[in-house]
């Protein structure tokens, strides 16, 4: 069996940036504006969340809305940017069936689909750190690289997640809507729209025991100190997303590739 | 070392049944020497496509080996990975990118598509803006533009426009110039003949035959023939990539009258005026006669018989005179075709399209009469 006209991982991985590029183009393609888009939709949903909280909310003593707004927004844009993601990857194999009479390797796609959707994280991440910084909030150096620490370590449990969902959708055509039902469960099952200081203390153990807890502190370190083990456990639920990626590509690639 | 060998290889799917599997290959073997293009023909669903994914490595075997040395590339599915919104540059960039290349080298491949391609100025346009057959040159000159040792073609000849059509065997003859390795399966048997000197029949999966392409095609014909499953031999049947067109065809006897019906051993002239739209090099101009039943009794070309020399553009009548027609009384057709100097595609191809109806008041059987004696001698001593 000769081995399969897939480029190796050095020779496509530098073909990704380029292929972002020429993937939001595609995206925003017929638009007036175009790529400005990937910009200018994250810096409509910061301004929306700062409007509503510092202020149509009715002000409380001691309440400080503008800082819950980027709370929001940092915990908010990257998890649509993961969502839309793995979401993305259930679907990749059926639209792009050419695939299966190709040399193009799954895991570019995957890894173009999850940079495309982690251009959304990456610009919200800035926004709230700039909207910080013009607040007079401008954090240290821990909570200026913690954030981006914890959107790379996103990016690499995302494209482990998507290169395993990506042929299991096709051999279990049925994960496709059952994924949706369990992104939505965990929307809620994570701090994402509520802090955590709200949360009882038998919440908040089991918040402890939600992965996406810590990478949402690592994307508020801006606003909030993180501590060190979100750091770790953030690293290790990514390894384990990507290990678990690569073997069920492995072990569900060519029977997918077959249903195709 | 081959640098394709295949070993008693078969492919099984998981039928809709768990315990009535489908085998779409069983017991395949053949090897294919460098430089050599082999023909892969065979009916829809014989295994054609499921050869090339294994070949492609695509897929996998479920049982035997598959060796393929060097770098391979394929003509498939051509268009299917390009996007409506991006333009040709754009997909052309995007291919080479997820072919794995640099985006310098993506910059430059694109050029090179762009030459293939010939769109012009649409090459900068959405491609949501390109007539199919624009499309179609698009795909093609994605694909061909991938330098490989090993090219695996399917089904990518018998599509599109006449324009395409010549592009793309051109560039497969070119391929075979400059010693890549091919490996094509096609319903065009005749543009098959002309790119190829081997041919494995696939039937149900299996081999019918291997060998050199004349002999495989001709029975491969005559099978789809008998089972009258092949459109393409069809009497009445007009196909060509345009460059010549036939004005006129007139069936003359002997004293230069039009005829429909003729007199068994009676000259025929079979007169064509056609015009050549193209500057066209030294064309290969042929006439068939057909047997009403299918029966093919002759038919020469000037390829074996002369040779014409030349570029030809512009109107001209090209006549073929079978003196003495020997054919027995009955219902015949015509076919004419002009084919390039290499005899590989048609630029007009008129099959089986005109009737002559060949009269006598003889009852003999067969197909034609042949000059022939009867003698009758005692044999030994009484």
């Amino acid at each position: 069996m000769t081995a399969p006209m897939s480029p190796r991982v050095p020779s496509w991985l530098r073909s990704l940036g380029p292929l972002v590029q020429v993937g939001l183009r595609q995206r925003y393609a017929g638009s007036w504006l175009g790529s400005i888009w990937a910009i200018l939709g994250p810096l409509v949903e910061v301004a929306a969340y700062v409007a509503l909280f510092s202020l149509l909310l009715p002000s409380e003593e001691g309440a400080d809305h503008f800082s819950f707004a980027l709370h929001v927004a940092a915990g908010l844009l990257p998890w649509v940017s993961f969502r839309e993601a793995v979401d993305g990857a259930a679907l990749i194999m059926t639209e792009n069936r050419w695939i299966r009479r190709s040399s193009v390797p799954l895991e570019l796609l995957v890894a173009r689909q999850v940079g495309l959707s982690g251009v959304r994280g990456l610009v919200g991440l800035l926004l709230v750190l700039a909207t910080a910084a013009l607040a007079g909030r401008a954090p240290g150096v821990a909570g200026f690289a913690l954030p981006f620490v914890g959107l790379a370590l996103q990016l690499v449990a995302t494209y482990g997640i998507s290169l395993g969902v990506a042929p299991l959708a096709v051999v279990f055509p049925d994960l496709r809507p059952g994924l949706a039902s369990a992104l939505t469960l965990l929307t809620f099952a994570s701090p994402i729209v509520f802090p955590e200081s709200i949360a009882g203390e038998r919440v908040l153990a089991l918040l402890e025991w939600n992965p996406y807890t810590h990478f949402l502190r690592l994307f508020r370190a801006s606003l909030t100190p993180a501590p060190a083990s979100s750091l770790w456990v953030s690293a290790l639920a990514a390894a384990t997303a990507l290990g678990a990626g690569h073997f069920a590509r492995h072990r569900l690639w060519w029977v997918a590739r077959d249903r195709l | 070392m081959t640098p394709i060998s295949v070993q008693d290889v078969g492919k099984c799917y998981e039928g809709a049944k768990k315990d009535a599997p489908l085998w779409a290959l069983r017991g395949v073997s053949f090897e294919v020497e460098r430089g050599e293009a082999l023909a892969l023909v065979g009916e829809n669903g014989s295994g054609k496509s499921t050869l090339l994914d294994l070949l492609m490595g695509v897929t996998r075997p479920t049982q035997g080996r598959i060796h393929v040395a060097g770098a391979s590339a394929a003509l498939v599915e051509l268009g299917a990975g390009l996007f409506a919104e991006l333009s040709g540059r754009e997909n052309a960039v995007q291919a080479a990118l997820l072919r794995g290349r640099h985006a310098s080298q993506a910059r430059a491949h694109a050029e090179v598509v762009a030459e293939i391609a010939e769109l012009g100025a649409f090459f900068d346009r959405p491609l949501r803006t390109y007539s199919a057959g624009m499309a179609m040159r698009l795909g093609f000159a994605i694909a061909v533009s991938a330098s490989a040792e090993v090219t695996f073609v399917d089904e990518v000849l018998a599509v599109g426009d006449g324009y395409y059509q010549r592009r793309c065997i051109d560039r497969l003859l070119e391929m075979k110039r400059n010693g890549t390795t091919l490996v094509i399966a096609s319903h065009d048997l005749h543009a098959l003949r002309g790119l190829c000197s081997r041919a494995v029949w696939l039937r149900d999966g299996r081999v019918e035959q291997i060998g050199g392409v004349d002999e495989v095609v001709s029975q491969f014909e005559e099978y789809l023939r008998q089972r009258g499953t092949d459109d393409s031999l069809r009497p009445g049947t007009r196909s060509g990539t345009g460059e010549v067109v036939v004005d006129a065809v007139r069936l003359l006897n002997e004293a230069g009258q039009e005829c429909s019906t003729l007199p068994s051993g009676e000259t025929l002239r079979v007169a064509i005026d056609f015009e050549v739209l193209e500057p066209v090099d030294s064309p290969i101009m042929g006439v068939a006669l057909f047997r009403d039943d299918g029966v093919y009794c002759y038919g020469p070309n000037t390829r074996d018989d002369l040779r014409l020399r030349g570029v030809y553009h512009g109107r001209y009548t090209f006549e073929a005179e079978f003196p003495k027609l020997a054919l027995l009384p009955g219902h015949y057709e015509i076919s004419l075709a002009f084919y390039d100097k290499e005899h590989v595609y048609a630029y007009a191809w008129h099959h089986r399209l005109y009737k002559l109806q060949i009269v006598g008041d003889v009852d003999l059987h067969g197909v034609v009469r042949l000059p022939h004696t009867f003698r009758v001698t005692p044999r030994g001593a009484s």
